[in-house]
């Protein structure tokens, strides 16, 4: 079922085109005209309901009956009974696209949408200019994933798609997929009211166009009627865009408001990870886990942070606790299995990996675990065959294919040109899945580097750049690349900027640590 | 000086057996028998550690406090330091720690080749048997060109330069020389003529910061172990300038080296962009590899991001150790090899002839056979004498703990003979290599040279708190060969910076004498071509001194050293 759209898109979405829908006894009945009271209501659907079943006895070949009685039990929001009403007045009169659209709108609800996107483009097949269905299979596409077709069709019906918070986010959101942020910012200024703000700049944050999410939050900041969201929201914003002081700011405001909840010290405690300051993050996570001891995303973070931060032994101790808090998590064994992998404690971490795949089969991290610590151990054979077996089952997963890609990458052996062939693709199925991970747009341009197009290399590495400007290889090979094509200057600027994020680096090299190596 | 040079040609008559009558060529040496007797049947070098009397044993000064200095020190030179025409042995001892001390006074070695197999330990007569530092390694040369090696020994705090006195004995000359790079942690050095004034000039690679009161403590596994190289400072290079006259000036900074903080370890000294003028690779150890081009003023420019040979493709800096250089592809272009850390592969660039280098490593196959290793000493060493230069690599790792990870990683690690197929890609010889080939060893510092003078390449390495193990090679003596000694007059007399090309109908060979080379160690200064077994009659050598002065030098005789002095004037 989906959640993130409302039972009012949906009354709209079969109710607001009337004028194809006329069922004599519920006319008069969409939303645009003046509601009864919600019990008067619930009353005459009852009553409505019954007439129609009633008729549908007495008449079981007039197929408006059922139409009409799947559309009032959709407005019920009783979508599994409606799609079967739909159906079999469908199977009487086939060509009924109203209430095919219906029926296709049921199923999107359901998140169903191989079955939706088929119903619909039906329907569109004989009637292209069925603005509404365009505007169902556009709203479908973007749930599917096929944003280049979403923004097309939902572009082609911009007054439908503008009378709805839902349908321009999800028009933004597909622009936000392709790249085209201009596009989503320009579809996002549509949104009007505290509500719809909101809405829109958590997708603007989703898009991971941060800047425009935190001045969208920032806007309602005084009208929004959840202040505690909001601003979990807006510091969520400002955190992901690396702006880790505002961030602080903004939770610890909220704090002082009364509405310090466990997300809200998890996330400080990030904000003050990110700050080097470690005192006070482990004090904000404390408080967090307090606040929510159940709560085990709290002692996940708690633990990838001292991870990150290289301190295994607290890091070992936060993962034995939420493994013996968790013990059916695989996420809490992953979490085990990292620290482990960290420490170089191989046969250990390849048993905390092992259980949490046991635990869950679908765990995409901990078969990744499971791979990289088998790559660690050098024990290549079995960890081609655990990327390869991942790769298959997780084909959706961009950093499982960037990393199996890395692993191979990485293999002492010689690339022939099949093995750089798969590296290729599964790189490129990573960007297709996701392309904002910088490590992928840095190893596709160090291929086409390799083969001498540095056009190519070039496009892939400035992404990779914008993408994550701290990244120091990506500036390396940037360097490479402008050498390379005789631009001096241009090699001279990455080199220092990787020289000083390499410095940077090696400053936060922890003072403890032992000499050892680790796979990427 | 020129008296010194004097007795150095009295002792090239001593081990000249026949005169060719080449210009300039004073004199050719026969390759003595093995007399040891044939090694176990198809092994390519046999240990005759035990055979040739070598007992001395190193000491780490291992401690609980785990210094990196334990862990990493053990130099080893071949020089024939009394000439008489034989290789000697000498072994740099590290030294003691806080809670690392040893029963017994810790003492260098040098071993005189006695000529019939044996070895004698004359350390204490000739005055090198003791340090007042943590020893390192050794760089042995000629540096006042009177004809009989010297020796400089790094360490931390300070260094030392013995001077041979031909006498069988040395002086420590280290401050009226100006050469004791006080205060730092040296590693690998190299003799080189940078300014091509006719004498050599010394290159000092130091590596970090050192306090053997404030151990830093750091744990793997639950276990004190070596910290991350990264946590501790680098060090500048330090550039000694020899004045002639037995004193050196420190040029660091007019030269510019001094700008290169980083771990420097391995260095080794030769014209790689063939201006004639000496060029230098240093490996460092988590921090960029350098390659500094000479620019004929005094002064260097590193060019290693140019090469791209300072870092790996991911712009990071791999914990470069030992290196050395050498034509691997036969395209007369100097290849570097560089040994690194277990899974970051021991690299190969290969050079094109122009920047960048070409990294060979996986092509090659040093990747998958270096992949677990640990990597020290090194070096291109053509052991079949087929004319293709081969590898030998020592390998050992740092941390005790790791045999208990998991993984294929050990903490003793055998050492690698790779046979190069005439295109720069290499197969493991671990089956044939010999029994020293399948053992595993703290391996550090290595060194080759033709100890029975054969005309095939022996090898020393030495591994922590162990005795060095003395390698016999059975087979390069099977192929044809020639070998060559440069005897330097306008140029520095051992001749190094010198490229000799031999060239034959079907085949140019080309090498150099370098300056550095391997890590911690000092070789032969001799050049072997290996020449296959049915060389071409017709064979050709030319030499370009360090001087500039190129000679060419007909008739030369097969299986055979020749001793080849520097013409006055051409």
């Amino acid at each position: 079922m989906k959640a993130a759209t409302s039972k009012g898109l949906l009354t709209w979405l079969i109710f607001a085109n009337a004028c194809f829908f006329k069922p004599p006894e519920i006319r008069g009945h969409p939303a645009s005209q003046a509601m009864p009271s919600r019990q008067a209501q619930a009353t005459e659907e009852q009553s409505e309901e019954a007439k129609l079943r009633e008729a549908m006895k007495r008449a079981p070949d007039d197929p408006s009956y059922p139409a009409r009685l799947g559309a009032l039990l959709a407005g019920e929001n009783k979508l599994e009974e409606a799609t079967v009403y739909f159906e079999k007045a469908l199977t009487l009169n086939p060509k009924d696209f109203v209430t095919r659209r219906n029926l296709a709108a049921s199923y999107w609800q359901l998140g169903k949408l191989p079955e939706a996107r088929k119903n619909l483009e039906t329907i569109l097949a004989a009637h292209a200019d069925d603005t509404w269905s365009v505007l169902l299979l556009g709203l479908v596409s973007e749930d599917l994933g096929v944003h280049k077709t979403a923004a097309k069709l939902l572009s082609q019906v911009l007054p439908l798609v503008a009378q709805r918070p839902e349908t321009i986010c999800s028009l933004a959101r597909a622009y936000y997929h392709l790249g085209e942020t201009e596009k989503a910012r320009t579809t996002l200024q549509m949104l009007a009211g505290p509500d719809a703000t909101f809405q829109g700049g958590r997708v603007a944050a989703e898009g991971g166009d941060y800047e425009t999410a935190e001045k969208m939050f920032l806007s309602v900041r005084a009208t929004y009627s959840d202040s505690g969201r909001l601003s979990y929201n807006l510091a969520l914003a400002q955190y992901s865009g690396k702006h880790y002081a505002d961030c602080e700011k903004t939770l610890e405001d909220s704090i002082a408001e009364g509405q310090g909840t466990s997300d809200v010290y998890a996330l400080l405690a990030r904000a003050y990870q990110k700050q080097d300051r470690l005192q006070e993050m482990l004090t904000a996570f404390e408080k967090a886990i307090n606040l929510e001891p159940s709560n085990e995303a709290t002692y996940l973070d708690l633990g990838q942070a001292l991870l990150e931060k290289r301190n295994y032994g607290t890091a070992m101790e936060v993962a034995k606790e939420t493994v013996k808090r968790f013990p059916s998590s695989s996420r809490a064994y992953s979490l085990e299995g990292s620290v482990e992998l960290g420490m170089d404690v191989l046969t250990e971490a390849k048993k905390s990996y092992a259980k949490a795949v046991e635990l869950d089969p679908n765990d995409a991290k901990a078969a990744l675990g499971l791979a990289l610590t088998l790559w660690n151990a050098n024990r290549y054979e079995e960890a081609a065959r655990s990327f390869e077996a991942g790769a298959r089952k997780f084909p959706r997963d961009a950093f499982f294919q960037l990393k199996y890609a890395l692993f191979l990458l990485n293999a002492p052996e010689e690339r022939n040109a099949e093995k750089e062939a798969r590296i290729k693709a599964l790189l490129k199925k990573s960007e297709e899945l996701d392309d904002s991970i910088a490590e992928t747009h840095f190893q596709l341009g160090n291929l086409a580097m390799m083969e001498n197009n540095y056009d190519v290399a070039l496009k892939e590495l400035e992404t990779a750049a914008r993408e994550d400007p701290e990244l120091a290889k990506v500036h390396y090979a940037l360097a490479r690349v402008y050498r390379r094509m005789g631009r001096e200057e241009a090699a001279a600027g990455e080199a220092e900027i990787h020289s000083k994020l390499k410095e940077k680096e090696d400053q936060h090299v922890n003072a403890n640590a032992a000499m050892a190596t680790r796979h990427p | 000086m020129s008296d010194e040079r004097t007795t150095r040609r009295g002792f090239l008559g001593k081990i000249a057996t026949g005169i060719a009558g080449t210009a300039g060529m004073a004199g050719v040496v026969r390759a003595g028998p093995w007399w040891a007797g044939p090694g176990p049947q198809g092994e390519i070098f046999t240990e005759v550690t035990d055979a040739a009397g070598i007992t001395w044993k190193h000491f780490s000064g291992e401690s609980p406090d785990r210094f990196l200095i334990e862990a990493s020190s053990g130099g080893v030179a071949f020089m024939d330091y009394d000439a008489d025409g034989r290789l000697d042995i000498f072994l740099v001892n590290g030294g003691e720690t806080p809670k690392g001390k040893s029963s017994v006074p810790v003492r260098n070695a040098l071993y005189r080749n006695l000529g019939n197999g044996k070895f004698e330990d004359v350390a204490a007569k000739a005055g090198v048997d003791r340090l007042t530092f943590y020893g390192m390694g050794a760089a042995v040369a000629d540096y006042d060109n009177d004809g009989y090696p010297d020796l400089y020994v790094t360490g931390s705090p300070r260094a030392a330069l013995f001077h041979n006195q031909g006498d069988g004995t040395f002086v420590d000359v280290t401050e009226q020389a100006g050469v004791k790079n006080d205060g730092r942690w040296s590693a690998s050095a190299a003799w080189f003529d940078y300014d091509r004034d006719g004498y050599l000039d010394l290159l000092v690679s130091n590596y970090t910061q050192l306090s053997l009161e404030n151990p830093k403590v750091c744990e793997f596994n639950g276990m004190r172990t070596y910290c991350d190289q990264k946590i501790y400072q680098g060090m500048p290079l330090t550039l000694y300038h020899n004045n002639g006259d037995g004193t050196f000036t420190d040029v660091s900074h007019s030269s510019g080296v001094d700008q290169f903080i980083g771990r420097g370890l391995g260095a080794v000294a030769l014209d790689l962009d063939d201006d004639g003028w000496p060029d230098l690779f240093v490996a460092r150890d988590a921090s960029p590899n350098l390659l500094l081009i000479n620019k004929h003023d005094g002064t260097f420019v590193d060019r290693g991001d140019e090469a791209e040979i300072s870092l790996d493709e991911n712009g990071v800096a791999k914990a470069g150790m030992g290196v050395d250089a050498g034509d691997v592809l036969g395209n007369g272009h100097p290849a570097f090899v560089v040994t690194n850390f277990n899974d970051e592969f021991h690299s190969l660039f290969v050079s094109p002839g122009e920047f960048p280098f070409e990294d060979w490593t996986r092509r090659s196959h040093l990747a998958a056979l270096t992949k677990s290793y640990v990597g020290w000493g090194v070096k291109f060493l053509d052991y079949d004498n087929d004319g293709n230069l081969d590898l030998l690599i020592v390998n050992g790792h740092l941390n005790q703990v790791f045999d208990m990870v998991g993984g294929d990683v050990k903490y003793k690690e055998p050492p690698l003979l790779l046979r190069n197929n005439g295109q720069a890609v290499f197969e493991d010889m671990q089956a044939e290599a010999g029994s020293a080939f399948k053992k595993g060893y703290n391996g550090r510092g290595l060194a080759v040279g033709d100890f029975d003078n054969d005309g095939a390449t022996d090898i020393i390495f030495t591994a922590l708190d162990q005795r060095p193990v003395l390698l016999h090679n059975n087979v390069g003596a099977s192929n044809s060969w020639m070998g060559f000694l440069l005897v330097g007059t306008k140029s520095n007399r051992d001749a190094i910076g010198a490229k000799l090309t031999l060239r034959s109908a079907d085949r140019k060979l080309v090498r150099w004498i370098t300056g550095g080379s391997s890590y911690l160690s000092s070789h032969d200064k001799r050049i072997i071509f290996g020449l296959g077994p049915q060389p071409s009659a017709a064979l050709s050598l030319e030499i370009r001194w360090p001087s500039g002065q190129t000679q060419s030098v007909p008739g030369l005789e097969l299986n055979r050293y020749h001793v080849i002095r520097e013409p006055a004037s051409q």
